[in-house]
């Protein structure tokens, strides 16, 4: 598969005999967003922890047309694959600053060896670290917070907390869950303008959300799943035109 | 956009924190701690009973093995039930090779070895078991390990009973006496103290922070969440280990009921007491386990009751540690 950056084939999540993901495999091509929508219950979020590796799954995966093991968190998030949550995951304890710290590309000096023996050339690589961190809070907006800790920030401010984590580890191909889920329109745009940026940084992405303005704005392409299965792909103008769509979103008597 | 942004200072300092906070917390307490080490050291000449010297050094000894303890509990997140049955495995391999003539340096590093291999197989036998049930494996696996020690012979001496162990001694000196073990221990202290801040404070221990907390989110930031928890329960273990060794060499003997199960759940008191990233607050939560009996030693019949009755007054008023609970009440105080 030329240009696809990530490819996931025939992945399969089932939770005791339901099948929250059945067979449905992804392209996503090189500095690309593709949406991804379906009603509640449709798989969306279970795909996403599929291709991530947190919940058993069984298919295959390629990032930049090499293979990764499912099922492995930490492979895949080498591989350059990195993700955010639906609710935002930030340790409210640490600061801001030690949340942007906790995934980055390079994780040379982490080990619990150099704390002991290697505390300089530790500290070279961290202070790398922590250069790439800043600039991703600064991105987001959240500079002036650095020091605070995270439990301080408001709701909005922890999605934005988290992509700034997700930035900083300078991903390929970022997957976003929800990322507008309990932000107001004001915040939403703002967010629309970060994610461009973010795009042309050349980072592909996935994104799950519900809003039509918001995936209308961003996404290239828009993947459809209903039920764990993919009922359709395309455009967002051909999304929206597809009966199939409005059938998995009002029902399937909506089509009378 | 990214020409208009500000790069922020960047120093030669620290984890993290523009100003280096993070270092030079690391700093505070190593001084700290090496002002309290060098306080101590008078402790011997205080002219304390010998029952009362005693009972510092099984204080010191016992830290070494709650701050392994620590790292087990606090650091890796494993409920580990095994962790006196290592300090046993650790002193049965030292008076073993003390009994083979073998150096007390190198004994102890027997005591290490093996006390991390059997940490090694508990932990590949019950790694995938979580929580309360990890809690109550290791549990099985150290009272499975103990009867095996008071039945064999071989290994163990009659009975699980070894006698006649030599003198610790280094370089040459030997540490004779409740006076001079003071000094061996309170260098083992010292350097679990500094190896647990240095831990803390480095990337790993914010690492060990969002895998203990969050630990899926973790493995998905790319931190290896299950080799991190694993190492630290085989290092913790094996400090278990260590602390064994010298206790078993400080009183020249050791059996099976040297580290029973009441030890056990006073480690756990200790670590639940003394906070779960607290160097500092271990130690002094050892000196109070070990104390208070002591000093209550009318009420020795009610000991368990009151050791309850503090663990629950603990958990109640300071469920982040004692420690971490009065910097809490300092800071709204002033």
């Amino acid at each position: 598969m030329s240009g696809a950056v990530l490819e996931a084939a025939d992945l399969r999540v089932s939770f005791g005999g339901v099948h929250a993901v059945d067979g449905v495999s992804v392209q996503l091509a090189e500095r690309t967003v593709l949406g991804l929508i379906g009603p509640n219950g449709s798989g969306k979020t279970s795909l996403l922890n599929a291709m991530t590796g947190v919940v058993p799954t069984t298919g295959r995966l390629y990032v930049g047309g090499d293979q990764v093991p499912l099922n492995r968190p930490e492979r895949i998030r080498a591989a350059g694959v990195v993700r955010t949550f639906q609710a935002p995951q930030v340790l409210a304890d640490l600061t801001c600053l030690d949340n942007a710290l906790l995934s980055p590309s390079d994780r040379r000096g982490t080990g619990v060896i150099s704390a002991w023996l290697g505390r300089p050339w530790q500290a070279r690589h961290e202070e790398r670290r922590r250069a790439t961190a800043l600039d991703a809070l600064a991105t987001v907006g959240l500079a002036d917070h650095a020091e605070r800790s995270a439990g301080t920030l408001t709701y909005g401010q922890q999605r934005l907390l988290e992509l700034a984590r997700a930035l900083a580890g300078e991903p390929r191909v970022l997957l976003l869950d929800e990322p507008s889920a309990g932000l107001n329109d004001d915040e939403t745009r703002s967010l629309t303008s970060l994610l461009r940026i973010v795009q042309e940084r050349g980072i592909s992405m996935l994104l799950v959300d519900h809003k039509v303005d918001f995936i209308d704005e961003l996404c290239d392409r828009v993947l459809v799943l209903e039920l764990g299965r993919r009922v359709s792909e395309g455009s967002p103008a051909e999304i929206w035109a597809d009966a199939r769509v409005r059938d998995a979103y009002l029902g399937g008597s909506a089509g009378a | 956009m990214t020409t208009a942004q500000t790069q922020p200072p960047i120093r030669r300092v620290g984890w993290s924190g523009r100003d280096g906070r993070r270092l030079s917390k690391l700093a505070t307490h190593l001084i700290a701690v090496a002002v309290a080490i060098a306080g101590l050291c008078l402790v011997p000449l205080l002219g304390l009973s010998s029952n009362g010297m005693n009972l510092v050094d099984l204080w010191l000894v016992y830290s070494v093995s709650a701050l392994g303890y620590l790292w087990v509990l606090g650091l890796a997140g494993r409920y580990a039930f095994c962790h006196t049955f290592m300090m046993a495995i650790g002193g049965y391999s030292a008076a073993w090779a003390d009994a083979r003539g073998a150096a007390f340096l190198v004994a102890l590093g027997v005591a290490l070895a093996t006390s991390a291999l059997a940490a090694i197989v508990v932990g590949a036998l019950m790694w995938r078991v979580r929580q309360f049930y990890f809690a109550i494996g290791t549990l099985a696996v150290g009272e499975i390990g103990f009867t095996v020690l008071s039945r064999t012979s071989e290994f163990t001496g009659t009975n699980g009973n070894v006698h006649g162990i030599s003198y610790p001694s280094l370089f040459g000196h030997s540490f004779v006496g409740d006076e001079q073990i003071f000094y061996l221990f309170l260098g083992a202290l010292a350097i679990m103290l500094v190896l647990t801040l240095l831990l803390i404070n480095a990337p790993v221990g914010r690492d060990l922070t969002a895998a203990r907390e969050t630990p899926e989110v973790a493995r998905t930031c790319g931190i290896p969440v299950r080799r991190l928890h694993f190492t630290l329960f085989v290092l913790g273990s094996a400090v278990g280990g260590l602390a064994g060794a010298l206790v078993t060499y400080w009183v020249g003997f050791i059996g099976v009921d040297s580290f029973g199960l009441d030890l056990s759940i006073g480690l756990l008191l200790i670590v639940i007491m003394g906070g779960l990233r607290s160097p500092i607050g271990i130690v002094l939560a050892t000196a109070f386990y070990v104390f208070l009996p002591a000093a209550l030693s009318g009420l020795s019949e009610y000991m368990p009751m009151i050791f309850g009755a503090v663990l629950l007054v603990t958990i109640m008023l300071f469920p982040n540690g004692i420690a971490a609970g009065l910097k809490l009440k300092r800071r709204s105080a002033a």
